[in-house]
């Protein structure tokens, strides 16, 4: 008797253990999986609540209306940092504009780490066929993957619906075969801001060639400053600048025939895009050191005045007219790459993308749908853009009639964006990811003075070919 | 009661949860790595079974040869360097009668900071134009005297491992010093009647006698060396141009930026096998040393 006593107490002290221990691993799996299945039982879902989730429900829901349907969506988002807060508030006022429409619904915000978000978790759970209803995806390779697994919910009947569709600036890196599987929530392009007063003080103007680029920053050089602020420690920081000098020398079809073959890395054109770059290199125009800094850092030293120019994509442009700028708030201007003579790229276009949006879950039931319908006409329309454009200093991705009141560096940006001739995704998005990274790899290489452009070449076109075999 | 503790049943019901836990979480992660490593696999699509072909590819992989080497690299700095200074602080400590408890807590301080700081504050002052130690060589030697700690390749490893350095050999120290004050008196003070003094003391008493510990920091530090992930991520990335890769980096880049999952979990796997053979060498090597008070 006392035997079993002993026996059922350490069993049942045991089980509880594994109980619990299990209890809060599937917290975890829950709160990693966002609320994954499709069913729209609220109830069963308010404890997946991450602490993180500011789960908000309709705050005067009027108490005499017909029984309103009980409906979850779960929202990813990645705006989480101090430098994104604007952004999350727009997010957090469409949420509850949309929750005060509905009652019954219910929207379950949780906020990641955008890089967490992209490279890990949103991958793992495309995996697994569960991500968040709403979630922030990426167009392009990523997008690509999701919609031939069948994961990402076609947009075009509710876009036709709502009548939208013609209103985006270009919905290009969302479709696939004709149809739509998720919305830009902003654009970019990718240019050169420069310090106009460090300009002014110097006498000089913008280039307009390659040539007079040089120019400029030897004479910048020469005043002891630094042209360009570089920080390389990331590959895709590198990859802004020779993408457009590499552009200019190819053309954006020269980077579409890489995947099939028609071109090749160490075709002349490409070998001297290459070579361009290392001239930058060597001639000291960037940041001493720079394979050692974080991003944010070359953003830094241009405000701080050290660096005459920072080429970078506009979602910095935010930054740039913020406190942070101090003297030179109001003082930085913008301008598109220099053309390269007997390049065979467009000479004055520019690197603009429209890639980062909202898509949403393919395994919605017809009642999320209509939430998330709801969802889209409170967010895409011209008054959110307009307060993106006003309050973020994100460039909108639908056309806007009124653009008053919008900071000047901001308009520069528009101006510029306006008269380039033609515009291209980034070759991170043409090529496999596979020859991206060691395209990243090449180029700090080129930065690092280890090896020579035509070595470099050699190199990724080995990674090209590899890649180009697998599919 | 007793009767229950002859029971096997009894303890079975004790070890089993743990058991599950340790199956759940480790023993079929292991074995799914395996298996996902004979894929090609990019994480959504399905996957296309190519048997051994990655682990073939480990072996002609330059990127991973050389990251393996910086794992090496790793764990020589840490058992040339690293442990030599531990066992020396520590015996520095355990003579001091004064303050001990202050330079305790002074050596152990670097561990309580999490690892993603110590790697950002590293990278502050090893910052090229105004890092506090290129401010320092400058002032002493002149700009000449500047280095790029983290932007070249020869030196950015070396920069890691000091920083890593830095912040392990203080957990170190203190394991080795809570040996050193256990080693009983009647023992050093037979050892001084014998004339044993100072340095002889050290080398012919405390030595012999706290090999158990210097064995398990040995252990920790092979261990700990091979599957290093954080302070590289951070500081440096793998970069400039991954020449301070290391194997749980790389795995990181091939898994999740290029999107060759499979491939990725080849390199866990080797990674696994790679750690079990270094430890399972050391433990065979440590069971004919028992020290006994």
């Amino acid at each position: 008797m006392k035997k079993g006593l002993a026996v059922a107490a350490a069993t049942l002290m045991s089980a509880s253990l594994v109980l619990s221990a299990c209890g809060s691993a599937n917290d975890k799996a829950n709160n990693s999986a966002g609320t994954g299945n499709a069913n729209a039982d609220a109830p069963a879902k308010s404890d997946a609540n991450a602490p993180a989730n500011s789960s908000t429900e309709p705050a005067d829901e009027p108490a005499n209306e017909p029984v309103a349907k009980d409906v979850t969506l779960s929202l990813r988002h990645t705006q989480i940092k101090e430098t994104s807060k604007v952004r999350l508030k727009i997010l957090q006022d469409v949420v509850a504009k949309t929750l005060g429409e509905n009652p019954g619904l219910k929207i379950n915000l949780e906020g990641i780490d955008e890089v967490v978000n992209r490279d890990q978790k949103l991958k793992a759970e495309m995996a697994a066929g569960n991500p968040p209803d709403i979630f922030e995806v990426f167009g392009g390779a990523d997008l690509n993957l999701y919609v031939k697994a069948g994961r990402m919910l076609d947009l075009t009947p509710i876009i036709d619906e709502l009548g939208i569709k013609d209103q985006f600036a270009s919905l290009d890196e969302f479709t696939i075969d004709g149809k739509v599987y998720g919305l830009p929530f902003g654009g970019y392009s990718e240019g050169v801001f420069y310090n106009k007063k460090l300009f002014a003080d110097m006498g000089l103007t913008v280039p307009k060639t390659f040539d007079e680029l040089m120019t400029l920053a030897d004479a910048i050089k020469a005043k002891g400053k630094t042209p360009f602020a570089l920080a390389a420690k990331d590959a895709w920081v590198n990859g802004m600048l020779w993408n457009t000098v590499m552009e200019r020398h190819v053309g954006i079809k020269g980077f579409e025939g890489l995947v099939t073959g028609a071109t090749k890395w160490t075709d002349p054109d490409f070998v001297a895009g290459f070579a361009d770059y290392a001239k930058l290199v060597d001639n000291d125009y960037f940041t001493k050191g720079s394979l050692g800094l974080p991003y944010a850092e070359q953003g830094a030293r241009f405000l701080k005045g050290d660096a005459a120019m920072v080429f970078t994509g506009t979602w910095d442009a935010n930054r740039f007219t913020g406190d942070e700028a101090g003297d030179l708030k109001g003082n930085i201007g913008y301008f598109s790459f220099p053309s390269i003579a007997g390049g065979k790229g467009d000479q004055t276009s520019i690197n603009a993308s429209y890639s980062n949006g909202f898509g949403f879950s393919s395994n919605l039931s017809d009642d999320q749908k209509a939430m998330v319908k709801a969802f889209i006409k409170n967010f895409f329309n011209e008054d959110i853009q307009k307060r993106t454009l006003l309050e973020d200093k994100v460039l909108p991705s639908m056309k806007l009639s009124d653009l008053s009141g919008v900071d000047p560096l901001i308009s520069e940006v528009l101006q510029v964006m306006a008269s380039a001739s033609s515009s291209w995704k980034a070759f991170d998005a043409i090529v496999q990811p596979s020859v991206g990274a060691d395209v990243g790899v090449g180029l700090q290489e080129l930065i690092g003075k280890v090896k020579k452009p035509d070595a470099v070449a050699k190199e990724i076109q080995a990674s090209q070919d590899k890649a180009n075999a697998q599919k | 009661m007793n009767k229950a503790l002859r029971n096997p049943w009894t303890y079975a019901a004790f070890v089993v949860p743990t058991l599950l836990l340790y199956a759940l979480f480790f023993v079929y992660p292991v074995i799914v790595s395996f298996i996902y490593g004979l894929y090609r696999w990019d994480g959504v699509s399905p996957k296309v079974f190519i048997g051994i072909d990655n682990f073939k590819r480990l072996l002609q992989d330059a990127v991973f040869l050389k990251a393996l080497g910086n794992n090496l690299y790793f764990m020589a700095f840490s058992l040339i360097v690293n442990i030599p200074l531990v066992f020396l602080i520590a015996v520095a400590i355990s003579k001091v009668r004064r303050m001990r408890g202050f330079y305790k807590s002074a050596v152990f301080i670097p561990v309580v900071i999490s690892t993603a700081t110590v790697a950002i504050l590293f990278g502050v002052l090893y910052d090229y134009e105004s890092g506090l130690i290129n401010q320092a060589l400058r002032l002493v030697g002149g700009d000449g005297w500047a280095l790029e700690w983290l932007s070249k390749p020869n030196l950015a490893m070396l920069s890691i491992l000091i920083a890593n350095a830095w912040q392990n050999v203080g957990f170190f120290i203190v394991l080795c010093l809570a040996a050193i004050l256990n080693i009983p008196r009647e023992i050093t003070d037979a050892a001084k009647i014998d004339g044993v003094n100072g340095w002889s003391e050290t080398r012919l008493v405390t030595l012999p006698l706290i090999r158990p510990i210097l064995f398990v920091i040995l252990l920790l530090t092979v261990s700990g060396t091979l599957k290093v992930l954080d302070i590289v991520q951070i500081m440096t990335n793998g970069g400039p141009f991954q020449s301070t890769e290391v194997m749980s980096t790389y795995m990181l880049k091939v898994g999740f930026r290029s999107l060759e999952l499979g491939y990725g979990s080849a390199i866990g796997v080797a990674m696994f096998v790679i750690t079990m053979i270094m430890t399972g060498v050391l433990q065979r090597m440590s069971k004919s040393e028992e020290v006994q008070f």
